[in-house]
């Protein structure tokens, strides 16, 4: 009886579930509810984690209940430490849910809401909580061992090596481009400004009241934050409204990335008490607060999709980024969808914390799909936007020009309606003196969330809800920043360490100065890059940034595959092989055309020679003649990075056929690391 | 089984607010520590944070 009721209750959901995502995928004529994307999404999830996930768990992965993990075995009430399944979720989940899946999925409903939409929901269920899954259990059946140590001992020196390098350069994009995401919402804005610098002095103020006068009570320092930074956001309107302070905050793009960069430094050389960890907290909080928050307000207000399901700029002509949608979405969503990054916390942190084996699809598999639900969330709020505002705000300077009778005129000629007085209203409505160009992802964003807020609590605070979008958004890329930092200064000090033993000290003071100064340079170098690019930086940036993940992902499914071949379980390595030739397909064909594509707004080297053409005939302002020939540098090595993941990556994937061979052949002695 | 306490001991929980009374509990139950003292809060509290963030900790 009950097996019967069951089977009605998954039956329902799962017709629910179809009916909802076919309504989001063949509406076209009338506008369509928001409240269909949460009803598909909730369905497919659900019935995808009770069905699939533990599909997977029971036949491909024979996960056993009765054998003790690493955090039973080896606890030492440090690293491994049996936790609570439900502990775990929440810890695993602030781990893996970062500003990728938030800014992701806004950039890509330049296409429409449909692509981005399904690939979110496909992506996680077939791709990302599959791998994030299969990588926790292959680390807790070794040990809790990184995916650089598994791609070595699984894989090969190559692998661990193609891991570890590919981990570095996200680490410098990834911190380049969210700067890149911070810089444009604080330009020229006194507001967006004061509140973003008012949280580093509020951050270590919680760090020295958990570190001297209530040491370790984390809750109530946290608590003491969050009050002081609310207060911060209505303070800016403060500083906005006063003449003489308004002054001290209103700076160009080029000031704050500079600003950003000392900051940058500053926070990788103090001690993480001060302000790492302090600013970790409140970040979370307010981060998990805020979603919790638009999920209600969504919820409640049902807000109508104003974007078309699909966009003329499917073809490659947007102008956020260039490219089209096959295979650009795919690298935009990022990871709302698969990431490679996840599979560095599903083998680091998480593995040595599971009490059960039986709590890995919970863990690896459920914490993916929340993640997806959020870019599920902030597609809903880039859409809810009427598209004429969507594009205003995101189109950059060298697309639609500076002027603003110029940048409305353009976008009308898309056929998208919007008016100078309705964006001067709305920047006057949030508290800006102008909305045009923000290009990044978050303050468009921050005008979709600050809408649904408004409408769904009180219409009148939007400028407030505004800025709290902003520095909900600005408070945890800094962390990403800050934490970025230090990992990327210890993978130094670690490597430097092999040719000077003292450098590879990480409490050794002039290693700390020397290695953080390298890192910051790095990604400082393409934050100061995007800043000056006429086109926005983010048409560079983010799918180089996709393109690693993507490729990091794919490096995680291909040790995956390894060890499920080599386990003896060849009928079950289509469960990773599937995701993995897909992202083999898209990270291959969008480096291509990143590299030699002749459209000047895609391929690099044609972007570089248009420009050095223009140099020679004359074309380009002698004050510009610098910046265009440092752009011109960028784009070339911007080409070499591409050229060297895609080997290094095509390296990792041959070595998993070699092995999928000898397999084959009976000719390898399968030798697997696990204990 | 829902009740205000259960959330609030998840909260402490998840957020680490009561990682230190874990600890000395732990501590207590472990035999291997019988003859060492546990760390200080405030000592606990250092060395948990610096293990904390000499890893990748934070994603994208």
């Amino acid at each position: 009886m009950k097996n019967i009721k069951n089977k009605i209750i998954w039956g329902l959901v799962s017709i629910l579930g179809a009916f909802a995502f076919s309504l989001i995928a063949l509406q076209r004529e009338e506008s369509i509810n928001a409240i269909w994307f949460i009803t598909a999404a909730i369905c497919i999830y659900t019935v995808a984690y009770r069905f699939y996930s533990a599909w997977i768990a029971t036949k491909a992965l024979v996960i056993d209940e009765s054998i003790q993990t690493p955090a039973v075995r080896l606890n030492n009430s440090r690293d491994f430490v049996p936790t609570n399944k439900w502990v775990l979720f929440g810890i695993h989940f602030a781990a893996i849910a970062g500003p990728g899946p938030l800014v992701g999925p806004t950039l890509a409903a330049q296409f429409g809401y449909l692509p981005g939409t399904i690939w979110i929901l496909v992506g996680a269920v077939v791709g990302g909580a599959v791998q994030d899954m299969v990588i926790l259990f292959f680390s807790v059946r070794r040990n809790g061992k990184s995916l650089g140590q598994m791609a070595k001992e699984e894989l090969g020196v190559l692998a661990g090596f193609a891991s570890l390098i590919g981990t570095f350069i996200i680490m410098i994009i990834l911190i380049a481009v969210l700067g890149l995401v911070v810089v444009n919402a604080m330009k020229n804005s006194p507001w967006a400004t004061s509140t973003v610098a008012a949280t580093i002095p509020i951050a270590i103020l919680v760090g020295f009241y958990m570190r001297f006068i209530r040491p370790g009570r984390v809750l109530e320092a946290t608590a003491i934050g969050v009050i002081l930074l609310l207060m911060a956001v209505y303070l800016g309107s403060v500083v906005d409204n006063s003449e003489s302070m308004r002054s001290y905050f209103d700076h160009s793009g080029l000031f704050l990335a500079w600003a950003l960069i000392i900051y940058g430094f500053i926070a990788a050389v103090l001690p993480i008490w001060m302000l790492l960890a302090p600013r970790d907290y409140l970040s979370t909080f307010v981060k998990l607060g805020t979603v919790i928050f638009l999920a209600i307000a969504i919820a409640i207000l049902q807000p109508e999709i104003k974007m078309p399901a699909v966009t003329q700029f499917t073809d490659g002509s947007g102008p956020i980024f260039g490219g089209s949608v096959f295979p650009f979405v795919f690298i935009t969503i990022a990871c709302g969808a698969i990431s490679g990054f996840h599979a560095l916390i599903s083998s680091g942190t998480t593995p040595k914390l599971i009490d059960n084996e039986k709590h890995i699809p919970m863990i690896g598999y459920g914490g993916m799909l929340l993640e997806s639900f959020v870019a599920i969330m902030a597609m809903v709020a880039a859409c809810v936007l009427e598209p004429g505002i969507y594009f205003a705000i995101n189109s950059p300077a060298g697309v639609v020009g500076t002027e603003p009778n110029q940048i409305i005129s353009k976008i009308n000629s898309w056929g998208y309606a919007v008016t100078v007085e309705q964006m001067n209203q709305l920047a006057k409505d949030v508290g800006e003196s102008t909305l045009f160009a923000r290009t990044g992802g978050a303050p468009s964003l921050a005008v979709g969330m600050a809408t649904i807020f408004a409408n769904a609590f009180g219409k009148h605070l939007l400028a407030l809800w505004y800025h709290f979008a902003i520095m909900f958004e600005a408070v945890f890329i800094l962390t990403t920043l800050d934490s970025g930092t230090r990992v990327g200064r210890f993978m130094l000090q670690d490597m430097l360490g092999n040719f000077h033993p003292k450098l590879g000290q990480t409490s050794w003071l002039p290693s700390i100065i020397l290695t953080s100064f390298i890192v910051v340079s790095c990604w400082g170098y393409f934050l100061y890059i995007g800043v000056i690019d006429p086109n926005g930086g983010v048409n560079i940036l983010w799918p180089l940034f996709g393109i690693a993940n993507q490729m990091l992902a794919a490096i995680a499914l291909s040790v995956g595959t390894a060890i499920l071949i080599k386990s003896d379980k060849i009928s079950f390595a289509w469960i990773t092989a599937i995701p993995l030739v897909w992202l083999l397909i898209i990270t291959t064909t969008a480096s291509y055309q990143k590299i030699f594509s002749e459209d000047i707004r895609i391929g690099f080297l044609s972007a570089a020679s248009s420009m050095s053409k223009k140099i020679n005939e004359g074309y380009v302002p002698e004050y510009g003649i610098d910046v265009a020939e440092k752009l011109i540098f960028n784009l070339k090595l911007d080409a070499g990075i591409t050229i060297f993941l895609v080997i290094i990556l095509w390296v990792v994937v041959i070595d998993v056929i070699r092995i999928a061979l000898k397999t084959k052949f009976n000719k390898h002695k399968r030798k697997l690391s696990n204990v | 089984m829902f009740n205000i306490k259960n959330i609030w001991n998840y909260i402490r929980t998840v957020s680490g607010d009561n990682d230190y009374e874990v600890y000395l509990e732990n501590f207590r139950r472990c035999k291997k520590h019988h003859k060492d003292v546990p760390l200080s809060r405030s000592k606990f509290f250092q060395s948990k944070l610096e293990g904390k963030w000499n890893k990748i900790n934070r994603c994208c």
